[in-house]
Formats: C-alpha cells, sequence, structure tokens
C-alpha cells in the first residue's frame, strides 16, 4: 500500500532521513519546514499521514496537531508525533492535542518504516 | 346703758396725768366705803394708779359698751390710730378695720359679748390709713349692769414681719430646692426616698406620689450598677463611713431603665442625738460628660490599639530641646518598657543601625530643608541585639516658618521585608526552575536532532539501503552506531540526572504488574547475556503482583543492574530474585524485593560507600574496558526514592555483587 505522507520537520537532515526511509516503503513524501507551511500542503493535498515534528520554531507541534485535528476536512488524517522525549508528559501533550501516535527521536532506522505504516488506515 | 355724749367722762389732759379720767360712776363706787377727805385721797390715789396702770400699758386699750360706743380708751389707743379724743368718742370699733376685716372682727365682737372672751388677730387702720398688724383680747365686762367689752390691742408688727421673712425665706428656700437645676434627695436610714425635687422628679421620670417612700435601689439605683457593684450595702457603708461618701459618682436609673452618671454631694442627717437619720444628696448629672471622657478614652485606647495592630508607633522630636516624645507602640518596637515615653534623641539616635544612620541624618536634614519628605526605612538594632526594618514617616512642624518639631510614625516592617524577601528568594528560585526545566528541554532537543541524523544514517547505510558495505567500511560504520548509542545514552543519563536534580523528573505513582516489567527488562538483556556465555538464574515467587510507581522507571532501574551485571561479569552466573515482604524491614509495610547478583569482581569496600553518587564510576582497572557514563546508579537510586523504594548493594571483593530494589507494593494486592 502506498500512501501519501506529509513530513513536517524544521530540520533539514531529519527531513532527508525520514524522507529516505518512507520512500524504501515506496511512499510518497511532502516535505514542509514550518507549521503554517505543512497545515496549507496538508489543506491542499490531504496527505493519508502526518508525520510531525513536535518541536518547531515559530508555531509548535502541539498547536499544529490541534488545528489540523479542529479541520473538519482533515480531521481524519492519523497524526504521528516525533518528539525528542524530554520532559514528563511529553507524549500526553502529544496525544491531548490529538495525535493518534508517538514516536521518539533518535529513531531506530531499522523499525521506523513499520511504526509507521501501523498508523495508516487501512486501504480503501 | 344710754349716754348723753356729753355726759361721758372725756378724757381730759391733765399736765400730772397722761391718763384720761376714769367714768365717775367707778370713782364713786371706789371711794363708797372711805371717810370723805381719806376717801378722796385714797380715791385720788386709787385713780392715779389705775390711770398710770393704764398708760403705762404697751398696747391699747380700750372699752365700749353693747352699741360699740367708746366710754374709755388709754392714750396709746389715740397716738396709735391718730384719732382726737373727741373724734374717738364718735368712732364705732369697727371703724378701725378695713371693709375685708370688718365682718370678721363683727364676729369676734359679737363672740366676746356671747362667750365672754375672743382674740383676734388683724390689722388696725389708722386715720392716715395705715395698717398696723395687732393682737386683741376682748373680755365681756359688765358695767353699770350693761355688758361692755375691754380690749386689749398689742402691736404685733414685729411678729408679722418675722413670720412674714420667715414664709419668704421658706419659699425662697422651697423655690431654690424645687427649681434647682440639681437633683436634690432626702432618703433616710432604711433607703427610702424621703424627698425629690421638682428637678429631680422631672429627670428620674416620677412623680412625687411614685416615688416618695421607695427604696432607691430598684428605682434611682440599679440593683447593680454596670461596674457590678453592689449597691445594697451602700446605705451602711455610707454611715460607717461617711467622709468617703461626701463626693461620689454613682450609675443612677431613670424610670424608663435609662442609665445616668450622677456625680453625688451627700451629707448625713443627723437626730438631736446625734444618730443618723437619713442623707440629703445633691447631685448633677454628669452622664454626657462622662460619656464624653468615655470617647476620649476610647479614642485614646482605639489609637493605641490601632498602633498596636499595625505595629505602627509615633513620636516627636522637639528640634529646640532635642529630646524624643514616644508612643506605647513605639517603645514597644524599639524593646523599650511602655513606661518608658521619653528621651534624648542621641538616645534614639543609638538604636540606628550603624550602616544606616548617614541615610537618617540626611533624610532629616533634607525634610527640614524641605526639600524632602522624611519617609525612610531602615534598621534598627535593639538592645537585646534583636535587628528589625523599620519604616518612618514624619512631618516637620513650622511656626512661622521655622521647624519647631518633627512628628511622625514608626511602622516594624520586619515581617514584611522579611515575606517579601522570601517571596523575591521564591520567585528567583521559580524563575530558576523554569529556566532550567527550558534549557534542559532544549538541549534535549538539540543533542537528540543531530544524533538522530547519526543513528538514523548510520543505520541506513549499515542495512546498505543505501548500496553495498565492504567489511572495513560495515566495521567503521559499527564503530559510529556504537559510539553514537552510547552518546545517546549519555545524553540521556544526563538530562535524566539534571531532570531529578531539578526536581523537573514526574514520577508515576500507579499500580504496574511487577512480573510483565520483569520479564521485559529480562528479554531485552537475554540477548547480551548470552553472546557472554553466562548462565542465568531467574527467580521470580508467584505472588508478585502489583507494585505501585512508575513502570518505566522500573523497568529503567532493572535494565541498569542487569545491563552493570552483565558488563562486569567475564564468566559465571546472572541472577534476578523476586519476592514479595509482608512486612519491610524499614517501612513496615508490603514491599516487592528484586535482587541482582552477578559474579563479577566485586566491589571494593571503600568503593561502596560513593557508589550511588554521580560520575563515581568505580575505578576497578577494569573500568575502561567498561563504557558507562558513570551516572546510572545515581539514577537508579533516586528513580527508586522517587517512587517510595530504595536501593541497597551487598558485595565481596572478587566474590561478585548482589543490588537489591525494594519498593513498595499495593496494599489491597494479595495474588
Amino acid at each position: 500500500m502506498k500512501a501519501r505522507i506529509l513530513l513536517i520537520e524544521d530540520n533539514e537532515q531529519n527531513r532527508y532521513l525520514a524522507r529516505f526511509l518512507l520512500e524504501q516503503g515506496g511512499h510518497e513524501v511532502l516535505q514542509a519546514e514550518t507549521g503554517p507551511l505543512g497545515l496549507a500542503l496538508a489543506a491542499q493535498t490531504r496527505p493519508d499521514l502526518i508525520l510531525l515534528d513536535i518541536q518547531l520554531p515559530g508555531m509548535d507541534g502541539h498547536t499544529v496537531a490541534r488545528t489540523l485535528k479542529s479541520d473538519a476536512a482533515l480531521r481524519s488524517i492519523p497524526i504521528v508525533a516525533v518528539t525528542s522525549y524530554a520532559m514528563a508528559g511529553d507524549k500526553e501533550k502529544c496525544l491531548d492535542a490529538g495525535a493518534e501516535g508517538y514516536i521518539e527521536k533518535p529513531i531506530n532506522p531499522e523499525t521506523f518504516l513499520a511504526e509507521i505504516e501501523a498508523f495508516l488506515r487501512p486501504a480503501t | 346703758m344710754p349716754h348723753e355724749q356729753n355726759d361721758r367722762p372725756a378724757r381730759t389732759r391733765d399736765p400730772e396725768s397722761n391718763v384720761s379720767s376714769p367714768p365717775a360712776s367707778s370713782r364713786t363706787q371706789l371711794s363708797a366705803a372711805a371717810p370723805l377727805a381719806d376717801a378722796e385721797k385714797i380715791l385720788r390715789n386709787e385713780q392715779l394708779f389705775s390711770e398710770t396702770l393704764l398708760e403705762s400699758m404697751p398696747g391699747i386699750m380700750y372699752f365700749y359698751d353693747s352699741e360699740g360706743r367708746f366710754l374709755r380708751w388709754n392714750r396709746n389707743f389715740e397716738r396709735v390710730s391718730g384719732y382726737t379724743s373727741e373724734e374717738i368718742a364718735s368712732m364705732h370699733p369697727l371703724d378701725f378695720f378695713s371693709p375685708a376685716d370688718k365682718p370678721r372682727l363683727q364676729e369676734r365682737i359679737a363672740e366676746t359679748f356671747s362667750k365672754g372672751e375672743s382674740t383676734v388677730e388683724a390689722p388696725f387702720l389708722t386715720k392716715h390709713g395705715a395698717l398696723i398688724p395687732y393682737f386683741f383680747t376682748g373680755r365681756r365686762v359688765e358695767f353699770d349692769g350693761e355688758p361692755c367689752l375691754l380690749g386689749i390691742g398689742i402691736d404685733i408688727t414685729a411678729r408679722v414681719e418675722a413670720q412674714e421673712r420667715l414664709v419668704q425665706s421658706e419659699r425662697k428656700y422651697r423655690e431654690l430646692v424645687e427649681h434647682a437645676n440639681s437633683i436634690i434627695l432626702r432618703w433616710n436610714r432604711e433607703g427610702r426616698v424621703t424627698f425629690l425635687n421638682e428637678f429631680g422628679l422631672r429627670f428620674f421620670g416620677y412623680t412625687e406620689e411614685e416615688i416618695i417612700g421607695r427604696h432607691v435601689i430598684g428605682t434611682l439605683v440599679p440593683e447593680t450598677e454596670s461596674g457590678g457593684r453592689d449597691l445594697e450595702t451602700l446605705m451602711d457603708e455610707i454611715c460607717a463611713a461617711p467622709q468617703a461618701f461626701e463626693q461620689n459618682i454613682n450609675e443612677n436609673m431613670r424610670r424608663n431603665g435609662e442609665r445616668v452618671w450622677i456625680s453625688w454631694t451627700n451629707r448625713i442627717e443627723r437626730d438631736a442625738r446625734g444618730e443618723p437619720i437619713g442623707i440629703l444628696s445633691i447631685g448633677s448629672d454628669i452622664t454626657a460628660s462622662r460619656e464624653a471622657e468615655e470617647r476620649v478614652r476610647q479614642s485614646e485606647a482605639h489609637l493605641i490599639e490601632a498602633q498596636r495592630i499595625a505595629k505602627i508607633g509615633s513620636w516627636e522630636l522637639d528640634l529646640r530641646t532635642n529630646r524624643v516624645k514616644w508612643s506605647g507602640q513605639t517603645a514597644q518596637i524599639y524593646g523599650l518598657r511602655e513606661t518608658d515615653k521619653a528621651g534624648t534623641f542621641r538616645g534614639f539616635l543609638t538604636f540606628v543601625h550603624p550602616d544606616d544612620l548617614e541615610e537618617l541624618h540626611a533624610a532629616q536634614r533634607a525634610a527640614l530643608e524641605g526639600t524632602a519628605r522624611f519617609d525612610i526605612q531602615h534598621r534598627i538594632v535593639l538592645r537585646d541585639g534583636t535587628e528589625k526594618v523599620v519604616h518612618q514617616v514624619a512631618d516637620v512642624k513650622r511656626e512661622n516658618g521655622v521647624p519647631v518639631a518633627l512628628a511622625g510614625t514608626v511602622h516594624d516592617i520586619t515581617d514584611r521585608v522579611r515575606i517579601e524577601a522570601e517571596r523575591e528568594r521564591r520567585h528567583r528560585a521559580e524563575a530558576a526552575d523554569r529556566v532550567k526545566s527550558a534549557f534542559l528541554a532544549t538541549m534535549s532537543h538539540e543533542l537528540r536532532t543531530p544524533l538522530n541524523s547519526i543513528i538514523g544514517f548510520t543505520g541506513i547505510l549499515l542495512q546498505e539501503l543505501a548500496g553495498p558495505l565492504n567489511a572495513e567500511q560495515r566495521k567503521q560504520l559499527e564503530m559510529v552506531r556504537s559510539s553514537s548509542r552510547h552518546l545517546l545514552a549519555l545524553v540521556n543519563d544526563v538530562l535524566d540526572i539534571s531532570k531529578i536534580e531539578a526536581e523537573q523528573l514526574v514520577i508515576a505513582r500507579e499500580p504496574f504488574e511487577v512480573r510483565r516489567s520483569i520479564e521485559k527488562a529480562l528479554s531485552l538483556v537475554t540477548p547480551q547475556v548470552h553472546e557472554k556465555g553466562l548462565a542465568m538464574r531467574i527467580e521470580l515467587a508467584p505472588d508478585l503482583g502489583k507494585a505501585i510507581g512508575d513502570e518505566r522507571r522500573f523497568e529503567q532501574i532493572l535494565l541498569n543492574l542487569l545491563s552493570n551485571a552483565i558488563k562486569f561479569t567475564e564468566q559465571g552466573e546472572i541472577g534476578l530474585a523476586a519476592e514479595c515482604h509482608s512486612c519491610d524491614a524499614v517501612t513496615g509495610r508490603r514491599a516487592l524485593s528484586v535482587r541482582i547478583s552477578d559474579t563479577g569482581p566485586g566491589i571494593k569496600p571503600s568503593d561502596l560507600e560513593n557508589l550511588f553518587e554521580p560520575f563515581r564510576q568505580i575505578d576497578s582497572g577494569l573500568a575502561r574496558k567498561h563504557e558507562g557514563t558513570g551516572l546510572g546508579l545515581a539514577i537508579c537510586r533516586r528513580l527508586a526514592e522517587l517512587m517510595g523504594g530504595r536501593i541497597e548493594v551487598k558485595s565481596e571483593w572478587g566474590k561478585g555483587s548482589t543490588f537489591g530494589v525494594t519498593l513498595p507494593l499495593e496494599v489491597e494486592s494479595d495474588s
């Protein structure tokens, strides 16, 4: 199952890393550097999944997640939050903001793809 | 007895005698028994005697018949009445009285004739119209067989006037008493009211009938005054020590129950034998002045109270004498006796903290020059060494523009300053915590972001997703991966310990399945155990149940201890034993005990002490071989403690070590 995945991540190398691994699975990867750009791209392209970095400059990942979940047209798109596990309650905050999944940085390149694909809805 | 006026013995002036001639018939009678010559002499003497007697009488004398015709009168009668003897001879007795008195006189005259005698007091009307008070006595006398009236009148002017004066005086006195603006009260030994003047009646609200005879207590005097003094014995007390009660102030009561304060002057009235029979009390209502006094007293008390509560004292410096007066509260603040109320300014200044003295002087100068208000906060040092902070505000008092005094308040703000400092410290600490927290989050992110790339791309390359690797490339990339994993472990540990130190680590205290956690940790280390060819001995009690704590952190502890055991053990076995204690040796409660043992080199007793301190990786000679952050055990101990448990170690050098983790168990769990 090939999916369209929107990657919202400010670090270029990490974007490349994630895109590389996702493309290994044959998925189409759209990239956005900031929250607002990601929201625009999501509205425009209706991806199958959004991979969302939480520590974004400017609008943070929690806000992006809440904005996506408050938009009826985008609400159904699963969000997987990626965060540098830092403080207690980070995971809860991501889930509260509406993320379906949560992956800690640094990612495990051996399992990353499988972890992401688990959140893809079965093909219709 | 009819007489011609001419026949009547008209009183004739006689050079030798002032007496009118007696009636002829009287003379005839008197001389009847004597020889003529002697008889005449005797008669003459007798006449002289009776005339002398008549004329020497102090009053007036008269004699008239039942028709009111004057037969005889003395000279006084003429003198007092102002009429001549001729005039009198033709007048009627009632002519000597004013018309208003005539009926009364008529009555008395008739009474004299009918009963023989009578008296009457009446003003005697003279020819000149004067009315002179007279007391008359009348007696019926038979004369020539005819009833006549012999009257004597005595001038009672002096008596009447005295009486009048008495009446006047009594009236004046009465008026004084009645209308005095004072309460005048007389009460007897039994305490009953015998007199209360008009003013008193009005004041207390009684009528005379209502109060006379009543006991003062319960009427004018409350049963107990609000001061609580029992008044029943007051009377006895007054009689026993009258001087003490000459002046007193009492709480009294009006008829409507209203309480009033009266200042009394009391005087004991005694009978002829000197026994007290009553008390005369004169009182003035001083309720208003007393209330005013009370208000002043209260307002002063309020001021003192307000100063006490607010911890604000007041003071005044007289610039001419350089003396200071201060309030009780100021004394309190400065640790002085409340009775110390004044002193020299120099003495006052000795309390000022030496470092603040210059500032105080400057503030005083500025205030006197009028450039700034005296408003200063400084420290004082009490005699006992206590240091306080006070806030002083003062105004300059001037006379004709010249400063004469500095009057101010002193506020003890020691507590406030301390609380503010405490608050400030807490705010700073909280701000520091926030900074620390933000720093840790940032560091975490900043360190992991590049690590994410390093680990990620290394993984990709080693997976040969980007193309095949030769053996050397693989070897080197594995070194990169190992180093980056170690760096990640370091980052994680440093962040963990930092978060613990900064109290930023939130630890769950929830029940979790112990067996599942242990099995998970074991599954993670089993490959390494096998890799090193070590044996594994696992003893899990069947009833482990649920422990209280943070599942993830518990697993972190187990992994850390297991990893250490594997790391330091070259041969032999790794053991894990878990059991429940119904009564923990330390807490006395149900506890889970997990022991992880190894057959490694053990720990020297000298190292045991600091084993759990951060960055205290033991120098075992093997250490270099065993990479680690030196933070693992410190983190484990902190985590265990945060979960209400503990970590202990037992080790014998050369024979291996046993680490024990104890965690509280869920109380209701028994399976």
